[in-house]
This record gives structure tokens, sequence and C-alpha cells, in this order.
């Protein structure tokens, strides 16, 4: 088989003005993308700025509603500065309770005489002064003590005097 | 006028135009572009920030409008009886006092000592009391203490018992602060009451006030104008 061969007879400047001219074309339509997308851009922006300031305005308009209620949000704030207070009051233990009382004299049956009962310096811990002509009585409250959940009892302070046992209990 | 003669083959020369096209292309993109650009960014934050704002402005408004407000006014007022914005210890005396008559108990002795006036949280008064009656009117003071206005928390208590009589000596620590003065700026979100914090507020509520702290307003007797003869 003969193979043919492609001859350019045209001048070489030909060829070379026509892939000038094809690089013409190709930089106008870079241009013209850019040109496009240069717009673009700049309707984007034009959106963005349309949009912010239609949200600056309504931002605004809400703050002002707000503001008619700044009444009730102040009446809010000291609700609220006032439960978190009362929280943490009673968050801290109170010495006083009267279950706590009423388990203390519940300790004592009828015979024994409570002299005093206190809480310590230390804030642990309560002191219980008692005396008692029955050693039954006595034996009963060291009996009850023990049915308590305490961590500890402690019987101090223990003698036999003319009017019967003295006795002083620390709890705690 | 005079042409400028760029010394270059002649073949490069039509190569200028697309050349030129090209360099304020890049020039363009790197300058207009990259400004464009930047603003874009700034711009979008601002709208994100506006758009979070604005959803932060309407749950406020609504749940604001909500609200009633003699309702607020009601729940405030208990809030502030059980810890006063001043330190009264007239309003202690007296409500001691009464607790005291209520429960049927006899106050022997009484003090006061300012606790710390620059805490930041509740600011304490420290009281002292003695009271003498039987146990049950002992109890009965406990317990009206823990359940009246304002709010007071026993610190140490100690009993002597005698025949009849239980001279009780008490510490107790009263409470006081003072009210916000600052508000937060319009769009800060509410910090709303949770469940706890309204169980809390029920139980101030139903916390008694003192009888002698409830006033009765006098009506007005004798001449309408008293400078009238």
């Amino acid at each position: 088989m003969v193979q043919k061969k492609r001859i350019n007879l045209l001048p070489k400047d030909v060829e070379y003005s026509e892939k000038l001219r094809f690089l013409k074309k190709t930089s106008f339509l870079v241009l013209g993308v850019y040109l496009f997308l240069l717009f673009a851009l700049l309707g984007v922006t034009f959106y963005f700025f349309q949009t912010e300031s239609k949200l600056a305005s309504m931002n605004e308009s809400l703050k002002q509603e707000v503001d008619q209620y700044r009444n009730k949000e102040g009446l809010l704030l000291t609700i609220a500065d006032r439960v978190g207070l009362s929280k943490s009051i009673y968050g801290l233990s109170n010495t006083g309770s009267i279950e706590m009382v009423n388990d203390i004299m519940s300790l004592f049956p009828s015979g024994v005489e409570v002299a005093s009962v206190g809480s310590k310096q230390s804030g642990s811990g309560i002191v219980v002064a008692g005396r008692t002509s029955s050693s039954t009585a006595l034996k009963e409250t060291l009996d009850r003590i023990k049915g308590k959940q305490f961590n500890e009892a402690w019987l101090q302070n223990f003698s036999l005097g003319e009017e019967g046992y003295n006795f002083s209990l620390d709890i705690r | 006028m005079k042409n400028i003669n760029i010394n270059l083959p002649r073949k490069y020369k039509p190569l200028l135009f697309p050349l030129g096209v090209i360099v304020v292309i890049l020039a363009s993109t790197f300058t207009v572009g990259m400004t464009a650009f930047d603003k874009l960014q700034e711009v979008r934050s601002k709208i994100n920030n506006f758009e979070q704002s604005n959803r932060n402005l309407e749950e406020k408004r609504d749940y604001l409008a909500t609200l009633s407000q003699d309702e607020l006014s009601k729940q405030s007022e208990v809030a502030t009886s059980a810890i006063p914005a001043e330190e009264s210890t007239m309003l202690l005396l007296a409500s001691l006092k009464s607790l005291a008559n209520s429960s049927n108990v006899s106050v022997s002795d009484f003090n006061l000592a300012p606790g710390d006036r620059k805490a930041s949280s509740a600011r304490p008064i420290k009281i002292g009391v003695s009271i003498s009656g039987s146990l049950t009117s002992t109890l009965s003071f406990i317990d009206s203490l823990k359940s009246s206005y304002p709010l007071m928390r026993i610190s140490k208590l100690g009993f002597t018992v005698s025949q009849n009589n239980v001279r009780s000596d008490f510490s107790i620590d009263s409470y006081w602060s003072p009210l916000p003065t600052t508000i937060s700026s319009t769009d800060t979100p509410l910090q709303n009451l949770r469940s706890s914090d309204q169980q809390l507020l029920t139980r101030l509520g139903e916390l008694k006030k003192p009888a002698s702290l409830t006033y009765t307003v006098l009506q007005p007797q004798g001449r309408e104008n008293p400078f009238s003869y």
C-alpha cells in the first residue's frame, strides 16, 4: 500500500497567523468568561448587601419589640437571681431540723431526764447530757442508740450519784 | 508623535495583546477579586450574626409575650420576700418575735451581727436567739422558722431541759442580697427558669409571712381636708 504524504504548500507565515488568530479568539473568550464571573461576583455581593440590610432592619424592629417587654425581663432576672440564692441557702445543711430533734428525743425512754442537748462547736455531732435513777431506763437508752444509724455514739462522764446515773452522750 | 519601538522579533509582536489581556486578568483577579471575596466573607459573617441574633430575639419576644406581668410581679415579690434586697434587722426582729408569739415561746435573749457585706452571693446576718417554752412549742418554733419569710438557716442549736421547760439557744443565719442592677443586652438569650427552679419558686411561695409583717392599710379618718375650717 502506498502511503500518501501530506505536504503543506502554504507559506509558514500563514500557518503562524492562523495560530495567532486562535490565540486571540481564546483570549477574548477568557476575557468574556472573566467579565461574566466578575459581574456574577458583583451580583452576589449586591445580593449579600441587600440581605444584610434587610436582616439589619429586621433586627432593629425585633429589638424594639423585645424592648417593650423590658419590665418583664427585669422581673424575670430578679426571680432567677433570688431562686439561685435560695438554692445555695437550701443547699447548706440545717442543724435544727425537727426530724433531728425528734430523733434525739426519741432516744430517751420515760425515766430519763434530759439535762441539755447541744451541737458541738466543730459542727459535727451532738452532745446530750442526762440523768436517770433507773438502770433499766439507761440500758434501754443505750439499746435505742444502737438501733439508730449513727456513725459513732460515745457514752461519756458516766457516774452514779445520789440522784442516780449521770451521763453524757457524744453522738456523731 | 514618536512611536515607541519595542525591540521584539516581528513574530512575537502579535502576542503582545493576548499577553496584555492575561496580565490584566491576573492583576484584576488578585486585586478586585480578592478584595471582593474578602468583603463577601465579611458580609456573609455579618449575615450569619444577624440571623442568629434575630432567632434569639424572636425566641425571647415569643417567650416574654407568653409571660403574665401580674404573675411575674407576684413571683418577684415572693422571691424578694424570701431573700430581702436590704439588710433589715427590724424586719428580722419583728419576724422572730411574731414567730415566737405564734409558737407560744418567750424570747429571753436576742442579738444580731452583720455577716460579710461584700459577699458576692447571699449576705448573711448572724442572729443569736434564746427562747424558753415547752418542747412542743420549741419544735413548733423550729418548724415555723423553716417555713416563714425571710429564709433562715439554723446553724447551731442547743437545748437545756429543766422540768417542763426547754431553753433553746439558736444561732440563725438570715440572708439578704441587693437586687441585680444590670440587665443584659436586648439580644442576649434569656436564662429560662428550669423545672427545678419553678419547684423552688413554688416552695418559696408556700412560705408563710409572719403575722406582724402583714400590714393592713388604715382608712383615713377625721376631716377630709385638715386645712379647712
